[in-house]
């Protein structure tokens, strides 16, 4: 019979062996893709810690103003129009169940036809508040509480980025749940869905596949990633990741230039149904500012 | 001096983030390693961990939490190895043999031959646990902070692994146990 005394200390010689030394070829590969790599400006609220929006130098005192609306609210934007409706897809209802040729082709879950009227304008910097709820408690991860900007140079303009309620610890196979996160793009303004950009988790093997449908043609374009994505298609620009240091997914969408529609949806699909699917806004559009 | 560095790597001085890599390197090496038993996925670990940190320091507010916060980014990709490496519990057959004979110093080879294969036996998250509490030494509560987890979650999972490594020392020696986890 081991006692307590004779397991702890076999435990820790045991443990005691073993490498202790990181490879000098580890290190330098690690920061070669260090240099190649972009940091990310805090959207939400830092690791362990509540914070207010990051405000843009340029824009601190109307952000002042939004954010304190915001704060206090949760509902104050700068124009708010669109009613919700809810379109069948053009072609006959998609195949839910996920198959072996899912990863090849769009989201099929529906799209939104929104009015082209006012659009919620999101300012740099400034994250939009989605209510938490939407989907039932046990989700989190597809229950979408802020999208923003991500101001992270001059040379990045119209980033969206999203954040959800709840990390994703372990990724579940997409035969047991689908899970996806992305934005439609209303590429000029007339209130029809142009793009559908997401990701999702069809690709075991891989960490994610991250992909562009033009709505208009059928055509969809999919990059199958690791950690960090990116690509491009159809002129849109994705950077991705389906789990980050808080368990999150991001989705960093950009086009150029001036500002975009959009709107951000987060879904899962189990047993062939739809079983929660969140919207940012729950109605109408986001419009990003161009600088 | 730690501190400085991470607020220059936080605002983007690469020179300063490499510099904390440094220091850090061997210390997330050996953490790796203990969990996922082997050295591949470990060095694959460190070096996600290493570019996520980069990544993600921008939204560490507190400077002083650097260790702590790294600590968890790299527990995170351990896990994130375990589930792409799904065949990680290997095969296991425990030879029949007489009472194991303990040398001058602790643990046989033997046991620790058994102690080896109960713990690839565990879920990451007790190999975590079991790592952080026996290997670095951290009282409960201090692993519970840095894995951002409950203190009562904590003492489950080191309960469980703990039982679990007992188990394999002093399981009846002739039985062969075959375990293999994969997609």
């Amino acid at each position: 019979m081991t006692t307590n005394i004779d397991f702890d200390r076999l435990a820790a010689a045991w443990l005691a062996d073993g490498p202790s030394e990181l490879n000098d070829r580890v290190l330098d590969s690690a920061l070669r893709e260090v240099h190649m790599t972009r940091q990310r400006r805090a959207m939400h609220a830092p690791w362990r810690f509540p914070a207010m929006p990051a405000l843009s130098r340029g824009m601190i005192p109307l952000a002042a103003a939004l954010a304190v609306a915001i704060a206090a609210t949760g509902l104050v934007y700068f124009g708010f129009g669109g009613r919700l409706t809810t379109t069948a897809p053009p072609s006959p209802p998609a195949n839910l169940r996920f198959g072996p040729d899912s990863s090849d082709h769009d989201w099929p879950g529906p799209l939104r036809t929104e009015s082209s009227e006012d659009a919620v304008r999101l300012f740099s910097t400034i994250a939009f508040p989605d209510p938490v709820g939407d989907v039932p408690s046990a989700m989190p991860w597809v229950d979408i509480r802020s999208v923003g900007l991500q101001d992270t140079a001059t040379d990045y303009v119209n980033m969206i980025g999203l954040s959800v309620a709840g990390g994703l610890a372990v990724i579940p196979p997409p035969e047991t749940s689908w899970i996806s996160y992305g934005v439609v793009l209303d590429l000029n303004a007339d209130g029809l869905p142009d793009q559908r950009v997401g990701i999702d988790n069809s690709l075991p093997g891989v960490d994610h596949r991250e992909w562009i449908t033009d709505l208009a043609t059928g055509r969809t374009e999919v990059n199958r990633t690791g950690v960090f994505g990116g690509f491009g298609a159809f002129g849109t620009r994705v950077e991705t990741w389906f789990v980050d240091a808080n368990a999150l997914p991001g989705l960093w969408v950009k086009r150029e230039p001036g500002g975009i529609r959009f709107y951000a949806w987060a879904s899962i699909i189990s047993d062939g149904r739809i079983i929660a699917t969140d919207f940012a806004p729950d109605s109408g559009w986001i419009e990003t500012t161009s600088r | 001096m730690q501190v400085a560095l991470v607020e220059r790597a936080r605002a983007g001085d690469e020179e300063a983030f490499a510099s904390l890599a440094r220091g850090a390197g061997d210390r997330l090496l050996s953490i790796a390693y203990r969990i996922l038993r082997d050295l591949g996925l470990a060095e694959d670990a460190v070096q996600q961990t290493l570019v996520l940190a980069w990544r993600e320091l921008p939204s560490l507010r507190d400077a002083e939490r650097f260790d702590a916060w790294l600590h968890r980014l790299l527990v995170n990709a351990c896990y994130r190895q375990v589930r792409r490496d799904r065949r990680w519990a290997a095969n296991v057959r425990v030879l029949p043999t007489e009472e194991p004979a303990r040398g001058d110093d602790f643990g046989s080879i033997v046991d620790r031959d058994q102690l080896d294969r109960g713990f690839r036996r565990l879920p990451p998250e007790q190999r975590a646990v079991f790592v952080f509490h026996h290997y670095l030494g951290l009282t409960l509560l201090e692993v519970a902070d840095q894995l951002d987890v409950p203190l009562g979650t904590i003492k489950s999972r080191l309960h469980y692994a703990t039982n679990t490594l007992r188990a394999a020392l002093e399981a009846d020696l002739r039985v062969e146990i075959s375990q293999e986890h994969s997609s």
